[in-house]
């Protein structure tokens, strides 16, 4: 009987961004971030988590990796089930370079291991697909070095570049 | 323009992102994106990625190559995940005439016709001038050397030049001799005959002696210590392979065991060039391993045709095992590998290099080679060569290691 009940009154916590947007997520979703989760048992939970560090948009977005990753009710991932989230994860950060930037920077600061590792997965794709003028070019990077410092940094080790 | 957020990650997450570059080209293109990523890219390699790096380098394919019809000679290499493209080496050429005698961390090594030998690092660059990136050892002096058929370094003189050792098989007896950072002139050792092959781990040597026997060489002492710690190898060949010739390596895989490979060639003698020399061909047919076990206190030489991960290079080089997991487009279970070619005029090189599939016995890029080469092709074989990376020691920076 517990159990029946405990699922369908799921906790539920609501979050806020840094420009004031809530959202409702259920407690066991919202604690796949560990930063979360440090301020639910602390306590702070009383009305609304607020999110400084994130503006609506990413943080719906992390809330939308949450649904995806909270522990199944039954407690049991299956196979099939990881397959399907693997697939979900690898669709989840083909996002323009923005976005990327933005979902790392939040998996950085709530602490959510598999995003984090998800999205610096896919920056070191890049880096390793692109050569040096591209990969400035995909993360507006400016190139900060002066033209004697470059020409001698690549002087030095000319192989590693295409 | 301000600098992108990227360039201003914090340090954790750009630590993140660089532990999964793999390739030590990534590495490289990486610190050379920005300023913030170029200082905590070579802070960061002097520190405990060094390690990871420098041994988890995928080698290179070192193509040196005559263009035209001068003798101009401009290196190439190709790296292996994508034979389709090459990268010049514009700084480098290839102080050796002859043939290689070897690679071994990061260092090409020649020898000239005084059996004099030469370190040289074509990742060093040049531009600083002098003689930046070569070691010069003194010759071998031994009588009726006749030839050095292969030599490997105990560790990289660019990263302890106080503490590396040269070891040689050297003369038609296979001997052995090494030369430590210092010494003034060459140690032979005694009591190990007809060496075809010689690697160097923790601390010690392991020789294949002309019983296919392995042979443990500690050098520490004053008097070389040998210790013979395997049987001899009593391959069960069909009638081809009978007839074939065969040349041995020794590799350590990653999990610490022992590998024999037996190569097997065709020689055939051809008829060459317009002075109608006759010169000997020589084709690879396939390669056989096996694993040293022990057991019940005793070791046995083992056949298999699973090297699981593993891919093996091959070749004048010190023969290297790689994880192909750790190598962005390494086949696993096959070794790389490149021409047999003894020092002996008879021998031309011929480019008889490709992978082969330890599992099926297929080749794989056989012809890698010829795709980018319009003759006059080189006297210079190709030869694998692991890449290496000094960090802030990079480039010009490399005094002279002692010897």
């Amino acid at each position: 009987m517990s159990s029946t009940l405990c699922c369908s009154f799921a906790k539920n916590v609501t979050l806020r961004s840094s420009d004031g947007q809530t959202f409702e997520v259920e407690e066991a979703a919202a604690q796949v971030s560990q930063t979360i989760k440090r301020m639910i048992e602390d306590g702070c939970t009383g009305s609304v988590i607020p999110v400084p560090n994130l503006t609506g948009p990413v943080l719906a977005l992390v809330i939308e990796y949450f649904k995806k990753h909270s522990p199944p009710s039954d407690g049991c991932p299956t196979a099939l089930l990881e397959m399907e989230i693997k697939d979900w994860d690898a669709k989840f950060v083909a996002v323009d370079n923005d976005t990327l930037l933005d979902l790392t920077l939040a998996a950085h600061y709530l602490e959510i291991q598999g995003l984090l590792d998800l999205t610096c997965h896919r920056v070191a794709d890049i880096l390793n697909d692109n050569s040096v003028e591209k990969i400035r070019e995909i993360f507006h990077i400016k190139n900060d070095f002066t033209p004697e410092e470059e020409a001698e940094e690549r002087s030095k080790i000319q192989w590693a570049f295409e | 323009m301000d600098q992108s957020d990227w360039a201003c990650l914090p340090e954790d997450l750009l630590d993140l992102i660089l532990s999964r570059l793999v390739t030590l080209s990534d590495y490289v293109r990486f610190s050379t994106v920005c300023m913030p990523w170029h200082t905590f890219a070579l802070e960061k390699y002097d520190g405990e990625r060094h390690l990871k790096l420098s041994t988890h380098q995928p080698p290179l394919l070192f193509l040196p190559h005559t263009r035209g019809s001068k003798e101009e000679e401009t290196t190439f290499i190709i790296s292996i995940h994508n034979f389709s493209k090459t990268y010049e080496l514009e700084s480098f050429t290839p102080i050796c005439s002859q043939r290689w005698s070897g690679s071994s961390h990061g260092w090409l090594i020649s020898v000239d016709e005084n059996f004099a030998i030469t370190l040289s690092n074509p990742f060093c660059s040049k531009l600083k001038g002098g003689d930046v990136g070569i070691i010069r050892l003194p010759p071998v002096p031994y009588r009726n050397c006749y030839c050095i058929e292969k030599v490997i370094l105990s560790a990289n003189p660019t990263m302890t030049p106080d503490d590396y050792t040269v070891m040689i098989i050297f003369n038609m007896y296979g001997k052995l001799a090494f030369i430590r950072a210092g010494d003034k002139e060459w140690t032979c050792i005694k009591k190990c005959h007809n060496v075809d092959d010689v690697i160097y781990s923790k601390g010690l040597f392991y020789a294949l002696d002309g019983t296919c026997s392995v042979i443990t060489c500690d050098i520490s002492e004053h008097n070389p210590m040998l210790n013979k710690v395997s049987p001899r190898l009593s391959p069960n060949l069909s009638p081809d392979e009978e007839v074939q010739e065969i040349k041995n390596y020794i590799v350590e895989s990653a999990g610490g065991d022992l590998l024999q490979l037996l190569r097997f060639m065709d020689w055939t003698t051809v008829v060459h060039g317009d002075n109608k020399r006759r010169i000997m061909h020589v084709e690879t047919k396939g390669f056989k391993a096996f694993k040293l076990l022990f057991l019940n206190g005793e070791s046995k030489w083992v056949e298999t045709k699973n090297l699981g991960d593993g891919s093996l290079f091959l070749g004048e080089n010190n023969s290297t095992y790689m994880s192909a997991s750790d190598c962005l487009g390494c086949h696993p279970n096959s070794i790389y590998f490149t021409e047999y070619c003894p020092p002996h005029p008879y021998f031309a090189h011929s480019y008889d290099m490709g992978i082969f599939n330890l599992g099926d016995g297929s080749f794989l890029q056989r012809d890698c080679v010829s795709k980018f080469l319009s003759s006059p092709v080189s006297m210079l074989p190709p030869i694998w060569i692991e890449p290496t990376f000094q960090g802030k020691k990079i480039g010009g920076f490399v005094k002279n290691p002692k010897l």
